[in-house]
């Protein structure tokens, strides 16, 4: 039996750095290039065949699944999902490959903001051993190569302190506003109606919607309304209206999936001490609309 | 605490709902047919952009458009030359001849000495000058391609992971090496030099290093862009990211890294 020491704490985290925070370049240049990391095409029409919108959500489903589980970083989920749009946009994929896919995307996504990665063993298992730790690797190859390399995308989550800085916030708020905002990443990940979206409309669309969802309960900011999109639009340059429409969306399946969840609960197939011990949030129960 | 927790009672790991099977079985076979023709397709990308045979490591006879000409190198720095791995440490694959044949065993050089070292010592063999890539002397040809073949699985040019002491897969090491006197390898990473756009410039050791070799390595040559300007530029326009496979110009944006975009 494996002993643990628990008077240290392992994962050790990095301060903020101001250097990176407060100096307005680094949004810019993440506003700069965040674009080029987004997929080349709705592939649904016109790269896959056999894959169908449907197929996406339950491989981001099973993925987001997985990272909660294995309590990855926040990032790592929205990250293999660019990867694997990415790959999509352009090899055409059987079916019968995705999960594979999903799984070869959440190994290269962990490699890269982990300290304690994922496991490719640990992956098939969560495929039920549909693969095996041989195909992960090969095919890691592949997906490198067809994403040529270039593994560190811009993700939501890059914008999301550079957005809480410039708010007019008590310092206190901003923790509760930051974790309900990650769950609207992570839910808009899920949904290919967001994969073409800039992730910054996406980070400023979940701050906006976590404001407000948080408001209804108590007085979270001074700032709402018509004053908040302003203020958000202007941070990342988005238009004003394509970030309501943005934050509308992002609200609509956020109710659908509190409706999933209703029924799941019903179902009674998950409990809920489950789900409170992931670290990528899902208490979007907690928001009331 | 929790993470580790999590990652590390894996061997006691307890099946949840998340251990599931999405689509059904999958057919591994089909899945193998499937990985071979995407890596060719790699491969196939990896040789027009780079106008290089990455199978038998020899530059593609032109016109084409880079143009790989064969530098010394001493004429490099230190980084673009081969190195081993001995335990921990690295060391510098014997730049150039020596008499007596004391390349058999290569001195430990830590790269900063390298460009000092370099000044110091005689002038660059013949075998080093600066030449229009040459294609590999007849008789060599076939012996290169045989030892690839003796290598499973054609998975590219990737080095992966085979426990070589060289950085390159398929070359002995270079103590077991037999001495006659080829131009040698230097640095792996040609063709990351070369991806901004900047010429690739590699450096093929003067002799000692890798005997056994008979032709030319990739890091013999030194690829030149024939049409620069207009290259460069169409580079641009094209987001990086997923290329349309087969999408030529597409091929010099991805490589591209954001940063050196914005500087």
């Amino acid at each position: 039996m494996e002993l643990l020491c628990c008077e240290v704490d392992p994962v050790r985290r990095a301060v903020p750095d101001a250097n990176l925070l407060y100096d307005d370049r680094v949004l810019q240049n993440l506003l700069t290039i965040e674009e080029r990391y987004l997929p080349q095409c709705s592939y649904f029409k016109c790269v896959q065949k056999d894959i169908q919108p449907y197929m996406r959500r339950m491989v981001a489903t099973w993925m987001l699944e997985v990272c909660e589980e294995q309590k990855c970083e926040e990032e790592v989920f929205p990250l293999a999902m660019n990867y694997l749009d990415r790959f999509l946009a352009g090899v055409p994929t059987p079916k019968t490959h995705l999960q594979l896919l999903g799984a070869v995307c959440m190994f290269l996504a962990s490699k890269l903001k982990e300290t304690i990665p994922l496991t490719a063993e640990k992956l098939c298992i969560y495929t039920d051993n549909s693969i095996k730790p041989q195909e992960l690797l090969e095919w890691e190859l592949v997906v490198l190569g067809k994403l040529k390399w270039n593994l560190a995308a811009v993700t939501p989550h890059d914008f999301i302190e550079h957005i809480l800085r410039k708010l007019p916030q008590p310092s206190e708020k901003l923790s509760l506003i930051r974790k309900h905002a990650q769950t609207f990443i992570a839910l808009c990940a899920t949904d290919f109606k967001f994969a073409m979206y800039p992730p910054s409309m996406i980070a400023t669309g979940s701050v906006g919607a976590a404001i407000c969802g948080l408001q209804q309960d108590e007085d979270v900011s001074s700032l709402t309304g018509d004053a908040l999109v302003d203020l958000l639009a202007k941070i990342t340059n988005t238009d004003v209206d394509c970030l309501k429409a943005c934050q509308e969306q992002i609200e609509v399946v956020l109710l659908n999936s509190l409706q999933q969840f209703r029924q799941d609960q019903g179902d009674g197939s998950k409990s809920e001490d489950e789900l409170d011990q992931a670290s990528t949030p899902t208490d979007v129960r907690d928001i009331d609309l | 605490m929790e993470r580790l927790v999590a990652r590390r009672t894996f061997p006691l790991f307890a099946r949840t709902s998340a251990c599931r099977s999405l689509f059904g079985p999958v057919d591994h076979e089909e899945l193998s047919r499937e990985l071979q023709i995407r890596l060719a397709e790699l491969s196939a990308e990896d040789q027009r952009r780079w106008d290089y045979n990455f199978q038998q490591d020899v530059p593609l006879r032109g016109p084409g458009r880079l143009q790989w000409t064969e530098v010394d190198s001493d004429s490099v720095p230190a980084f673009y030359r081969e190195t081993v791995q001995v335990g921990r440490c690295r060391l510098l694959l014997a730049p150039r001849p020596r008499p007596e044949g004391a390349g058999d065993s290569p001195p430990p050089a830590p790269p900063a000495d390298e460009p000092l070292d370099g000044l110091g010592e005689a002038p660059a063999p013949p075998s080093g000058g600066p030449v229009v890539a040459p294609a590999p002397a007849p008789a060599a040809a076939p012996q290169e391609s045989d030892e690839q073949e003796a290598v499973p699985p054609p998975r590219s040019q990737e080095p992966l992971a085979e426990p070589l002491h060289s950085g390159m897969s398929g070359r002995p090491a270079p103590g077991t090496a037999a001495a006659t006197g080829s131009a040698a390898a230097a640095a792996t990473n040609a063709a990351a030099a070369a991806a901004g756009g900047a010429v690739a410039t590699t450096a093929a050791a003067g002799g000692a290093a890798i005997k056994k070799l008979p032709g030319p390595l990739i890091s013999d040559f030194f690829a030149k862009r024939k049409r620069p300007a207009p290259e460069a530029k169409a580079s641009n326009e094209v987001p990086a990211g997923c290329a349309a496979p087969g999408a030529a110009p597409a091929v010099g944006s991805a490589e591209q890294t954001p940063r050196k975009r914005l500087r």
